[in-house]
């Protein structure tokens, strides 16, 4: 799909041999080859940086860029770039042909791997049919099978928006069926979700950068027991109850890096509101925070906190257990069992309606890791303090625990950790774990 | 309708010397010979040509009666009904009694001879498999299984296919126990439930007690209970001698035995070689069809590519230079 | 799980010692609105025999109470609880209650004893599968009675999901005791043979108004708790009601209870 831009405005420059910046330069064509099924209007955008360059350092940077928006469009699978003279008899002195040579992706896409949730891990399946209707839309049915959680099933159909002309906003719509079970084993019971999820999502840069995320979602919850004996107040939420839920979430990154961050703020809000309709009625905010600050070499130091509020709206007759929060576990509070610091109804624990905890870490590479530079890289030790409480703001009757471990990097997402983790402030009632502790997930404190 | 012409009565064949293998067919035998209806009992019928895909059916003339219900209906009609011998409070009792066994053996019948995964596998899938004609003997007696998954849940509330150690089966067996108990002092020394009487609580008692005493399982904890019931344990030997005398049956042969070459061979493990057999040409005919399909469709595969790579002039030239160099 | 099983027997057996908790509480559906007649016949003969008992207790209800219940054969309603235990359905309750020794009908002997349990066995099965068979497979007394009130208490598209589960439940129910395959008139039959049974009965014991002597036990109760729920629910089919009828005796029967334990007026449909 030839474009070209009209002759005149070529820039001539003082010629300076290794200065690429200074050579000047003109894109007069850029070919996308290889759309197959996608429509030409979907990759029109992807040429608006190039044109504009006026050097050569300018047009393979943009180059660059464009080969990652094509990649982000969603429909190849890999994308060359050949910049080559421009030939032929429109062609300008400086002028440039740029060529992306798309490799679109296959009509239907399967894949297995592992998938890293609430400090498990567990078997997924997917199959997508990638850009259905040639702007990108595409299909993914999911599966996942783990042995402490129940099938999970997921239908999803996404357009992005990034062809249009708010394409630096990102923005992106999805349509989900899900199937989904959450086992809460320690207070003994599962929650079955099913229902369907509309989710809007944006990027908006009006001074700092950030992801929006709005969501509509239409669910059955049923409670289901895990256990025989079971406190009554937990018995009491047995039953399917229809949630109909607007949730909005707005993130603000800008870390270094996803698991081993050296510098750099994230900052994440999560509100719902439940109670549109359904018999379920409730208001739910969460806030999580992380703040890295580099030291001397290597050495980082972090700062996380976490802040959650469940609340009752005037429909509200019973708060869904589901809805409530666990504190204590690898991921929030090391050196307590899962959901182990909070509040117990006859011996069992329970989540609580408020919380709060935070984290101090001292990360540090490992020693030696320049001999081993390649590997040592996916690994950090740390030193970690973390306080945390829940249904009181106040610092009485807080917990607490400290402790040292090693941290992984899996797949550049998730972080595997075994601590070794002592708590040192604890209630009658919590349940602790005084000794080595493993974790996994995504978003620790 | 004349019962005595042409009725037969179709039910499975039978093993360790009992009659049939299967509750519902045994309970209706019982009917039959109890009240010495003179009606002709096929023993190696085909469940596939009830209507309902099950056994046992009676058959008169052109009109199926599938189940025992219906069979029981009309031999009520016909002039044989089981419980006609007892007074009105027996006739009661004998009804009562009758729907609290099946309340309390039914669910331990279905799970130990079609739910429990190992007992299914070893014993019951083949017993079932052996009785019914070839391509259907392997998805027919799962249909069995289906329906204990819905029983077991029904009673005893747990799910046969989940994990064997979430089977709560202590719950029955305790139950089934119980019922046993109950069983043998009420039946005292009596020959019958009712003295001198036979009636349908007999009728039930005998069909699932002496299943699940003779029944050759891994694992059925009731089979030792009643053995320790000498009163039941005679009860049932001795219908299973007198009145099902021609109808008994077991494939291992006293002759059989005594020849010694299978004398290491237990019975399952005979009824597993058997059954390994026919797997064995199942095997060979579906792997025979997978292949010819799979020959079948490269054949149109390749011959749609050649077609279409005459399309591209140049990969044909390629191809001939090729075959050149060659010479 | 084995250990759970365990130490609730042990538990159990510890608890028989003390006396009959103070909060009791029985949990059922609105009776208004939502419970269907299986469970209301369920429900009214567990209270029967608390009040035969002479057991205080308190009465809950709840949208969701068939889905708290612990389990069980049948309806799974009523459940009970009484201090940490939970015990759901007519049997299970009355095991309860027999190991404090508070029991009703304690003087029987043996062999009569078991004979009174077969009577009850037979009762709840036959009752329980004529109702759940006219409530869910009579398509009328279906789509006028049973859907609408068990949709009641859910949101709009939930009803419908609830309502087809529940009838699923209801037909799987049936086919396990083998009263999917008959129709409407083998169902009167086999309800009719059983109130000739239970007249009978009955009326073994002409002078006293229980069926066993003077003392009421659970099978007054259980035969009560059906029979009076069949009588007196409205449904476009009366098919039961009418045949229940036909029995003076237990009509009269159920007459009596009522006034001697419940004290509500009593309408012969």
């Amino acid at each position: 799909m030839p474009q070209s831009k009209p002759r005149g405005g070529a820039a001539s420059s003082k010629d300076s041999k290794y200065d690429l910046g200074k050579i000047s330069a003109r894109v007069d064509r850029v070919h996308v080859s290889g759309l197959l099924r996608t429509h030409n209007d979907y990759v029109m955008r992807a040429a608006d940086g190039l044109f504009k360059a006026d050097n050569f350092q300018d047009v393979m940077l943009e180059a660059m860029s464009t080969k990652a928006y094509l990649h982000e469009l969603g429909i190849f699978k890999d994308v060359s770039v050949h910049i080559d003279v421009s030939r032929g008899a429109d062609a300008s002195p400086q002028g440039y042909e740029v060529t992306f040579k798309g490799n679109e992706y296959s009509r239907m896409m399967g894949s297995a791997g592992t998938e890293v949730g609430q400090n498990e891990g567990s078997l997924r399946t997917e199959l997508t049919v990638p850009n259905i209707l040639g702007r990108g839309e595409s299909i993914s049915l999911q599966g996942s099978y783990s042995n402490t959680r129940a099938n999970d099933l997921q239908l999803k159909f996404w357009k992005p928006f990034f062809h249009t002309r708010f394409r630096e906003n990102r923005p992106e719509f999805s349509f989900s069926i899900f199937r989904q079970t959450d086992r809460f084993d320690i207070s003994s019971f599962q929650s079955t979700n099913v229902g369907y999820l509309i989710d809007f999502s944006a990027h908006s840069s009006l001074g700092v950068d950030l992801t929006h995320s709005l969501q509509y979602e239409n669910s059955i919850r049923n409670v289901g027991l895990l256990n025989k004996s079971v406190p009554f107040g937990i018995r009491e939420h047995c039953g399917p109850k229809l949630a109909s839920l607007v949730r909005y979430s707005v993130v603000f990154d800008n870390r270094d890096a996803n698991v081993f961050a050296t510098r750099g703020i994230l900052l994440k809000s999560t509100n719902e509101y439940c109670g549109l309709g359904g018999n379920v009625a409730y208001t739910s905010s969460t806030a999580h925070g992380e703040v890295n600050v580099p030291l001397f070499s290597g050495f980082v130091a972090q700062f996380c906190g976490r802040v959650g509020i469940v609340k009752e709206t005037k429909q509200t007759t019973l708060l869904p257990i589901s809805s409530l929060f666990y504190c204590g576990g690898p991921m929030t509070l090391r050196g307590f069992k899962y959901g182990g610091a909070g509040p117990v109804v006859d011996g069992t624990p329970i989540g609580a309606q408020t919380y709060w905890c935070t984290g101090a870490h001292l990360w540090a590479p490992l020693p030696f890791a320049g001999v081993f530079k390649s590997l040592a890289s996916n690994f950090r030790t740390h030193f970690f303090y973390n306080i945390g409480n829940t249904n009181t703001f106040s610092l009485e009757n807080m917990r607490s625990a400290f402790g040292m471990g090693l941290a992984f990097k899996f797949a550049d997402r998730a972080r595997i950790e075994i601590n070794y983790c002592i708590p040192v402030r604890r209630q009658a009632t919590d349940k602790v774990l005084n000794g080595f502790q493993f974790g996994i997930g995504y978003e620790f404190i | 309708m004349d019962i005595q012409l042409g009725a037969m009565l179709h039910v499975y064949k039978g093993e360790w010397g009992l009659p049939t293998i299967d509750f519902e067919c045994l309970r209706a035998l019982c009917l039959l010979r109890f009240t010495r209806c003179p009606m002709d009992v096929e023993t190696n019928a085909n469940p596939l040509r009830s209507g309902a895909g099950k056994l046992p059916y009676l058959q008169i003339g052109n009109d199926k009666f599938v189940g025992y219900s219906q069979i029981k209906r009309v031999l009520d009609l016909e002039g044989y009904p089981i419980d006609a011998h007892l007074n009105t409070k027996q006739k009661h009792l004998s009804a009562t009694y009758a729907n609290w066994v099946f309340t309390n053996l039914h669910a331990y019948y279905h799970y130990f001879l079609y739910g429990e995964p190992f007992n299914f596998d070893k014993t019951t899938r083949g017993l079932y498999a052996k009785r019914t004609p070839f391509p259907f003997n392997f998805y027919y007696p799962s249909t069995y299984q289906r329906e204990a998954c819905d029983v077991v849940q029904v009673m005893a509330s747990f799910d046969v296919n989940d994990k064997l150690d979430k089977h709560e089966s202590d719950y029955l067996v305790l139950n089934a126990k119980k019922c046993v108990n109950l069983l043998s002092r009420k039946l005292g020394r009596k020959v019958w439930f009712f003295g001198d009487t036979y009636s349908e609580f007999d009728a039930i008692v005998y069909s699932y007690l002496a299943i699940i005493f003779k029944i050759t399982l891994p694992n059925n904890p009731l089979q030792n209970h009643i053995k320790g019931s000498q009163n039941l344990v005679n009860f049932i030997n001795r219908i299973t001698k007198d009145i099902f005398r021609n109808e008994g049956f077991s494939s291992i042969k006293p002759t059989k035995t005594a020849n010694g070459t299978d004398v290491n061979v237990t019975h399952s493990e005979h009824k597993f070689l058997e059954s390994e057999c026919s797997t064995k040409i199942i095997a060979g005919v579906g792997a025979l069809l997978a292949m010819g399909a799979f020959a079948a469709w490269r054949g149109i595969y390749n011959q749609l590519t050649t077609r279409s790579s005459t399309d591209y002039d140049g990969i044909d030239y390629d191809d001939d230079d090729a075959e050149e160099g060659l010479d | 799980m084995p250990s759970v099983l365990l130490s609730q027997l042990a538990t159990a057996n510890k608890l028989s010692v003390e006396p009959w908790p103070e909060d009791a509480t029985l949990y059922q559906p609105y009776e208004v609105e939502q419970i269907l007649l299986p469970e209301n016949a369920s429900c009214l003969a567990v209270k029967a025999y608390l009040k035969m008992c002479n057991l205080p207790f308190d009465v809950r209800t709840c949208a969701n109470a068939e889905h708290m219940s612990p389990g069980g054969r049948m309806t799974k309603l009523p459940f009970i609880r009484a201090g940490a235990f939970i015990f759901a359905e007519f049997e299970p309750i009355v095991n309860f209650v027999e190991q404090k020794e508070m029991a009703i009908g304690n003087l029987q002997d043996e062999d009569e004893k078991a004979d009174m349990r077969t009577y009850v066995s037979l009762v709840e099965n036959i009752f329980t599968m004529a109702e759940l068979y006219i409530s869910f497979k009579n398509e009328r007394v279906y789509k006028e009675v049973t859907a609408p009130r068990n949709g009641s208490v859910y949101p709009w598209p939930m009803n419908h999901m609830q309502n087809y589960g529940k009838r699923r439940n209801a037909l799987r129910l049936l086919k396990v005791y083998q009263w999917n395959d008959l129709d409407i008139e083998n169902v009167i039959e086999k309800v009719a043979k059983c109130c000739e049974t239970l007249e009978y009965k009955l009326k073994e014991s002409p002078d006293t108004p229980f069926f066993y002597g003077e003392q009421p036990c659970e099978l007054d109760a259980i035969a009560f708790g059906h029979l009076f729920s069949i009588l007196t629910t409205t449904l476009p089919n009366m098919a039961l009601a009418q045949t229940v009828q036909k029995f003076k005796h237990l009509v009269e029967f159920c007459r009596f209870i009522d006034d001697k334990y419940f004290q509500t007026s009593f309408v012969p449909c």
